[in-house]
Formats: C-alpha cells, structure tokens, sequence
C-alpha cells in the first residue's frame, strides 16, 4: 500500500489546452503539473524577455525557471485578487531582483533631478548621434542601460520592449497609472545621461 | 524657460508611448520646439535613444525545451499551506485521508480509545510513509453511477459555499468499491474549505486511524455519534509529526457507509458548525 503513490493524471489532460486560464490556474493550484505546464507554455516567451531585459541573457532562463518554479509553490496560495499574470511578473520580477542583489551586478547611479536640467547646448546631441560610432553607441547603451537600477529597467522593458500600456505597467508595478508616465520620462532621461557618460560627451545640458 | 522644457520633455516621452496629449499641450509643445533648438535636440536624442533600446531588446526566443525541463522540475506539493494539502486533488486529500484508514482486520478494538462500529481512534505513533492514491474528477451524476450507494450531499450547501469539484478515487484496501470527494469552495476563494469524502466499508472490518494524544474525541451528530479529530499527520523532513489547528475531522457512519468531513479552522470551521453540517446531510 505504501507503494502506491502516484500523481495525478488527469483524463482530461488531453483537453488542457482548451480550458480558460482561471481553469487551469485552478487545477495547477489542485496541484495538476500538466495544467501548470500549459501556463508555462503560455507565459514562458514573456517571462524569458523580462528577464532578460532585466537581468541579461547569462541568468535569464534560469531566472525565468525560477520564476515559475515559485509560482508553482506559490500557487495555492495565490488568492485571485490580481490577475494570474500580474501575480506571475511580480514574482518574476522579484526573482530578478533578488538575484541582482545577490550578485552584485546592480549598480545603482542615481543621477538627481536630470530631467529638470536646463539645456543650454543644443549641438551636442547631433555631436553625439552623428560622431559616434554605432558600436560604441550601442556599447555605451548597454551599459547605460546595466547601470539603470533595476526596477527601472523592468519598468522600461515593458513598455519599450513588450509595448504594455501604463495601466498594464502600473498594474504590475502596483503604482499609480498616472505615475508610470513621469517615471518612464525620468528613465529615459536617466539613461540619455547615463549614455553621455558613457560616450565621455561633455558639457551636457544637466551640468 | 526651465518649467517649459521639462513639461516639453514630458511631453515628448509621453509621445513616444503614444500617449495622446491634450489639445493645448499638442499647441505648447509645438510652439516650445520652435524656439528651443536644445528641446529639438533632446526629441531627436530621445527617438534615436528609444530605437536603439527596442533593437538592442529583441530577445531570441526562449530554449525550445525550456518548458519540458521546467515541468520536469516541479516539485511535488508537499509543504503547502498545511489546509492546502487538502485542495490538491491529486494527493493531498488522500493523505489524510489513506492516514485514517490505517490498520484493517485482526484484534484492532484492543486499545482502541474511540471506536464507531468502523472506524476507531488510537493515540498511536505515525503509520511508516503516507499514501497517495490518484483521483479521477467527474461530475456530480458520473459519482453516483460509480457507486451502488447513494451519494450524501448536506441541504442546504453551507451558506457561501459551492460544490466547486466532485472526484472518484480507487484504491482502499479497507473500502469497499470507490470513494467519492467533495469539494467545496466558498465564494471568492480558489482552494476548497470544505470536503466531504464517503465510502462503503468492507464487511466486517473495522479501521483504526493513529491519532495524537488528546487529538481525537467523540461527539454526538443528532441521535448518532461521530469522531471529531482535530490535526493531521504531516511529513517533516522525512518525520511524520502531528500538526494541530489547520485542519478539523469528523468522521460519522451511516449503516456501511462511513462518511468523513474535512474543515478548515481557518475559514471559521468548529466543532459546532461541522457537526451541525453533518446533522444536515441528505
């Protein structure tokens, strides 16, 4: 009797593709793996993206494994009170910052009040677009874009990588809908001077 | 001069999300990038910074086999929630369930603290490993054709509830024929707070469930008595331990049918109202 133990499998494994995502979500809180694979399937290229974006390609998909892996333990005590998807991103999220943490890899930089500086040399950007070589340029952006604090480059991956909208964005987030709009100009402020820097452009329009 | 470049520069990340802006700030920033060559500048800086992020953030697909290996990866639900191993169709309830149904046949009624004419209580240590059994879900009338006895159902549903799945399970050395679950979910919750579990039992056999000290008492249902048990045995790193307040039993019977009822204290189940449930089954 002892011996007997098994894991469900389900008859109507054959028909899991068809069921809504509230069914399956139920049934993978059930402890139904076939069901959660069916989500996985489902969330995998986007949840590989943000973690990318988020954390690079070296630890993405084992981020992304991750990610899924603590939904899955998760599950039956996710409550329903947000969207199946904004629960999994957070937790996707959370696992990129965790991991960041830990590695050290994240470099915070702030750069107050960039976006409230006063432009006063208007050739400079030309200078840079126009001088630069591409590789550099692209050189200078990803590590620009390493040194954003994570969040923020999340927050940026969302909307200029997946094209969320603000409210999808401050959904996930858990932030106002009105705020997304200032923090992503600040972001891309950010990492236009960020950018600079990297290039050694001087006498930006913040200084 | 400041105010007017920032609230430009709004604008213009605002645009590139296709935002659309209010008709005055459309006429203000056209009327601000006319004059402001550094504004007309940060715009161009701006779009040519956003095409470059978008091209460097195309992202190859994910491996092919990245789901195949995470699905592999998958633990088995072990440590939930302690009521959650209730709401995992697949083994979880049968735990308990498998636990209780322990020792069949032989002299089992000496020591035996609480007995029915089937089912008894034993303040004893743990059984050797737990075991789970897998359940087919069905419908409420595929249940009742799996079975020669009629399936109980309390009336009314409990206020807020709903019979949310309805599952056959085979495999009781001590039951006789299929056992049937009940799950049932209150409104708004994902994971069932109530199940009802019945089957017929062996002629002449009786099962002794092992059970903590002081875990176990008999009660009156009605006319009738029941076995209340509050905790379940849990696995522990390996060790079964015996985990109390998350979860309440009461176990009554029914000629040959025994029939189990299975509460969480978390959701306001007590002895009381899982008795009163019980009073009310059909």
């Amino acid at each position: 009797m002892s011996k007997r133990q098994t894991r469900r499998a389900g008859p109507a494994a054959a028909k899991l593709g068809e069921l809504d995502e509230g069914e399956l979500v139920r049934r993978a809180q059930l402890g139904d793996a076939a069901a959660f694979g069916v989500l996985i399937t489902t969330y995998q290229e986007v949840i590989y993206r943000l973690a990318v974006r988020t954390a690079g390609y070296e630890a993405a998909e084992d981020l992304a494994q991750v990610a899924f892996l603590k939904a899955w333990e998760a599950l039956p005590r996710f409550a329903g009170d947000a969207a199946f998807s904004t629960w999994l991103y957070r937790i996707a999220l959370n696992s990129c910052y965790d991991y960041l943490r830990r590695s050290a890899k994240q470099r915070f930089e702030p750069l107050d009040d960039l976006a409230l500086a006063v432009p006063d040399q208007q050739d400079v950007a030309a200078q840079v677009i126009a001088t630069a070589e591409d590789a550099e340029r692209r050189a200078a952006l990803v590590a620009a874009l390493a040194k954003l604090p994570a969040d923020e480059r999340a927050l940026l991956a969302l909307r200029v990588g997946e094209g969320w909208s603000y409210e999808q964005i401050a959904t996930t987030f858990a932030i106002n809908s009105a705020t997304v709009g200032t923090r992503l100009f600040r972001i891309r402020a950010r990492l236009r001077q960020l950018v600079r820097q990297q290039l050694g452009v001087e006498g930006d329009d913040g200084e | 001069m400041a105010s007017e470049c920032v609230a430009a520069r709004q604008w213009l990340s605002a645009r590139l999300d296709q935002v659309p802006l209010a008709p005055d700030a459309e006429g203000q920033l056209a009327a601000h990038l006319a004059t402001c060559a550094a504004c007309r500048s940060f715009a161009e800086e701006l779009r040519v910074q956003e095409q470059a992020v978008r091209e460097l953030w195309v992202v190859s697909p994910v491996p092919p086999d990245f789901a195949a290996r995470t699905i592999a990866a998958l633990p088995p639900r072990r440590r939930l929630v302690p009521w959650l191993r209730y709401a995992s169709v697949a083994a979880a309830l049968l735990v308990a369930l498998v636990s209780l149904l322990l020792i069949g046949g032989g002299d089992v009624r000496a020591g035996v603290d609480l007995l029915l004419r089937r089912v008894g209580l034993r303040e004893a240590p743990p059984p050797g490993s737990l075991v789970t059994v897998p359940l087919r879900e069905v419908t409420l009338a595929e249940a009742q054709q799996a079975v020669p006895w009629a399936v109980r159902l309390p009336d009314p549903v409990p206020a807020g509830y709903q019979l949310t799945s309805v599952a056959v399970g085979a495999g009781y050395q001590f039951a006789n024929g299929p056992t049937i679950f009940l799950f049932y979910t209150r409104a708004g919750a994902t994971v069932p707070q109530l199940v009802i579990t019945q089957f017929r039992a062996a002629d002449s056999s009786t099962v002794i469930a092992p059970i903590a000290p002081d875990a176990g008492q008999r009660v009156m249902v009605g006319t009738r008595e029941g076995l209340l048990i509050e905790g379940l045995w849990v696995e522990r790193g390996g060790a079964q331990v015996w985990e109390r307040g998350t979860l309440l039993r009461l176990i009554i019977e029914d000629e040959t049918q025994v029939i189990q009822f299975e509460a969480d204290p978390a959701a306001g189940w007590d002895a009381s109202r899982l008795i009163a449930l019980a009073e009310q089954l059909r």
